[in-house]
């Protein structure tokens, strides 16, 4: 036993722990890390497989929608006896059954401005991982992330076109991000025309996407991170990934506020 | 004219082409994409201010959202 890692925590997450810089340091983060999950769709409820097995100590999971049959070509945690159950009920009751060691809390809402406080103001929280399925959401998910301090880990995905990355916001002496954020990147008045339920997506592509974001937060607890502000993006066809820094808008109403004018939502 | 990139194709523009005039030479709607410069983010409060410069390599994209 080291550092308050337990003999059987040291065998289940041993590979883990051999990476020479994410080691016993690199477990603990996890093992003392409390994130929340916007989505449990194709992305969330993969993100949370992935943290879940990882050891990490709480989930909260946000979702108000319900399996429906068209998802489970994706969303692999779920099969034919979840359909019409919460996503969030049924990944938290899945994952905590597999995983002992960790806490997971189901939120079984869809996030807005009138309950987010019930989790980010009452806890602790390390990190946001977005995997919601619509704009204004994101939006949402941007601006609380930057009221409360909190780095995100964004990914989105339509047919063959993956979106992903990742935000710090800590800020200058003036105040302001280092980097763009999701506003400054697509502002609140952008046209979206794509959507998994309208261009359709395959399984794995959306795996790839989810996989960036949990690989994402395991690097950035364990100290191992450092493309903060960075969009990438991926060709699931061509098998190729671009990527591009996120400048900031100097004009921008959400990032480069001051703290006191960041509650409102707009978007 | 000058020679830029444009979603990896070469193209001839006139001189001090601001962005948001090769969007609209284009018949792309400016609340549609993100634009990128020599790979990076121009926001688009910005692109009425941006010239074109020879060998810029820029491309456009849609946001996506879902999930």
């Amino acid at each position: 036993m080291s550092l308050g890692i337990s003999d059987q925590q040291y065998i289940q997450y041993s590979k883990q722990m051999l990476l020479a810089d994410f080691g016993e340091y690199g477990q603990q983060a996890v093992m003392n890390a409390s994130v929340v999950i916007i989505g449990l769709g194709g992305l969330g409820q993969l993100v949370a497989q992935y943290l879940s097995a990882s050891g990490m100590k709480q989930l909260y999971l946000f979702d108000g929608d319900v399996v429906d049959p068209s998802n489970l070509p994706r969303q692999i945690l779920f099969d034919h006896h979840d359909i019409g159950k919460n996503k969030a009920a049924v990944t938290a009751a899945k994952l905590q059954a597999k995983n002992a060691d960790g806490r997971i809390i189901a939120k079984q809402v869809f996030v807005s401005d009138e309950n987010h406080q019930t989790v980010l103001d009452n806890y602790k929280v390390d990190m946001i991982i977005d995997c919601s399925d619509n704009f204004n959401t994101r939006h949402l998910i941007n601006k609380l992330a930057i009221k409360y301090r909190c780095p995100l880990v964004s990914a989105a995905i339509s047919a063959d076109h993956g979106q992903y990355f990742m935000l710090i916001p800590e800020q200058d002496c003036n105040f302001v991000m280092p980097h763009g954020c999701y506003h400054c990147l697509y502002p609140a008045d952008t046209y979206i025309e794509n959507s998994c339920q309208h261009t359709g997506v395959l399984g794995p592509a959306v795996g790839v996407l989810a996989s960036m974001q949990a690989l994402a937060v395991l690097n950035y607890l364990s100290g191992r991170y450092q493309d903060y502000g960075v969009l990438h993006r991926f060709d699931a066809k061509g098998f190729s990934w671009s990527k591009v820094a996120m400048t900031k808008d100097e004009q921008c109403p959400v990032c480069q506020n001051k703290p006191s004018n960041m509650g409102e939502h707009e978007a | 004219m000058i020679q830029i990139t444009i979603n990896q194709q070469l193209e001839n523009i006139n001189t001090n082409v601001v962005l948001t005039e090769l969007l609209d030479n284009k018949g792309i709607s400016h609340n549609s994409v993100a634009l990128v410069v020599n790979q990076r983010i121009i926001p688009r409060s910005q692109w009425h201010e941006y010239v074109c410069q020879p060998n810029d390599n820029i491309e456009f994209f849609s946001a996506v959202a879902g999930g």
